[in-house]
């Protein structure tokens, strides 16, 4: 988990957000940086004006602080308007943006298999988040990393013998398991 | 392999370990061929997940101001640009092919000097106020060029691409052609 708030709720931030509170905040938006800008940055924006959408998604989310109270419907909403800002750079910037691995964007509003992906990818990453950084170095070399390193490449990036990846990597396996069983579907945006 | 995969062989299997035992069980268990399936979603999702790096430090930079409510960074307008217009004399002697004034709003101008450089186009440009900004980008599809811009508003940018380059200077940006 990153931020100054690490175990604190969507919920809470959320609410201490609207308090005013700078912790919060910066803990609410480097929970879901990576979120929001791999949306436009999928959908071929240059880094620089992924950014500038990730600030209009920030200046958006300040505005709608009153009315988000349910920190399950962030996610959802956090998809959505970073989809409705990369449409419209993507119109300023007269770019087709029809990447191979994802629905082309014909409007403002995202797909629903696009969201889902999105909504999946962010799951998997707070489930991560949460479980030990050994834990999560290993699974990422195991699974999340491409190409497939071989066991061997594993064991020296770990520093550990080939042997004990078996044990451990199923000990990590049911921390994130568990992590992912605990992290509520996301809602709809009210 | 007679008895079902555990979840951690699933998972080297759908991510590039390809074991053949593992393989066929699956094709004849329609649980393990479901689960399976599970395997896959979790190791894209994971991929694509870990792929995203930290927020930059603009990033954080535009996020925190976004809270605190003060006015993003907006890109100041081009009042005048005068396209590639003819090099001066003085600028063809020096080796210029074309050259190009850009103004801004808020009084702020670019001279640019377009010149044939070894691998590409050298661009040659003063910036006033010379304090405007300490760098110049050049973006053009992949290619990115950055130069420091001295104290009297000077920069040199080498080995562009000629194609559509995008400059940013400071909250100013303009596109042309080289």
């Amino acid at each position: 988990m990153v931020g100054p708030l690490p175990h604190t709720s969507d919920t809470d931030l959320l609410a201490r957000c609207r308090a005013d509170d700078q912790d919060a905040w910066r803990t609410l938006v480097e929970r879901y940086a990576a979120l929001v800008l791999s949306i436009p940055r999928r959908y071929g924006l240059r880094p620089e004006r992924a950014e500038d959408v990730f600030g209009e998604v920030c200046v958006a989310l300040v505005k709608a602080l009153p009315s988000i109270r349910d920190g399950q419907a962030l996610p959802q909403w956090l998809i959505r308007t970073a989809t409705r800002a990369t449409w419209e750079a993507a119109r300023k910037d007269r770019l087709a943006i029809t990447p191979d691995d994802l629905p082309p964007l014909t409007g403002a509003s995202p797909p629903d298999e696009m969201v889902e992906a999105f909504e999946e990818e962010q799951r998997v990453r707070t489930a991560l988040g949460r479980i030990a950084e050994r834990c999560r170095k290993l699974l990422h070399l195991l699974y999340f990393t491409a190409p497939t390193p071989s066991y061997d490449d594993v064991a020296r990036a770990m520093k550990m013998p080939r042997g004990s990846l078996g044990p451990t990597r199923a000990r990590c396996l049911e921390k994130l398991r568990a992590e992912l069983d605990g992290i509520p579907a996301s809602q709809e945006p009210s | 392999m007679r008895e079902h995969p555990e979840y951690a062989l699933l998972l080297d299997h759908v991510a590039g370990r390809e074991d053949p035992e593992v393989a066929v069980h699956i094709l004849g268990c329609a649980e393990c061929s479901a689960a399976a399936a599970q395997a896959r979603r979790l190791v894209e999702a994971g991929r694509r997940a870990m792929a995203e790096g930290k927020p930059s430090r603009r990033a954080m930079k535009l996020a925190m101001q976004a809270f605190r409510g003060e006015p993003a960074p907006s890109f100041l307008q081009l009042v005048f640009d005068s396209f590639l217009k003819p090099a001066t004399a003085e600028a063809i002697r020096a080796g210029a092919l074309s050259s190009r004034f850009l103004r801004f709003s808020g009084d702020v101008t670019v001279e640019l000097e377009i010149r044939e450089g070894g691998r590409g186009a050298e661009v040659r440009g003063q910036i006033s106020p010379g304090n405007f900004a300490p760098e110049v980008v050049a973006i053009s599809g992949k290619t990115r060029r950055r130069a420091k811009v001295g104290e009297d508003g000077t920069f040199v940018l080498r080995n562009l691409p000629r194609k559509t380059v995008e400059f940013r200077i400071g909250n100013t940006r303009a596109v042309t052609d080289l």
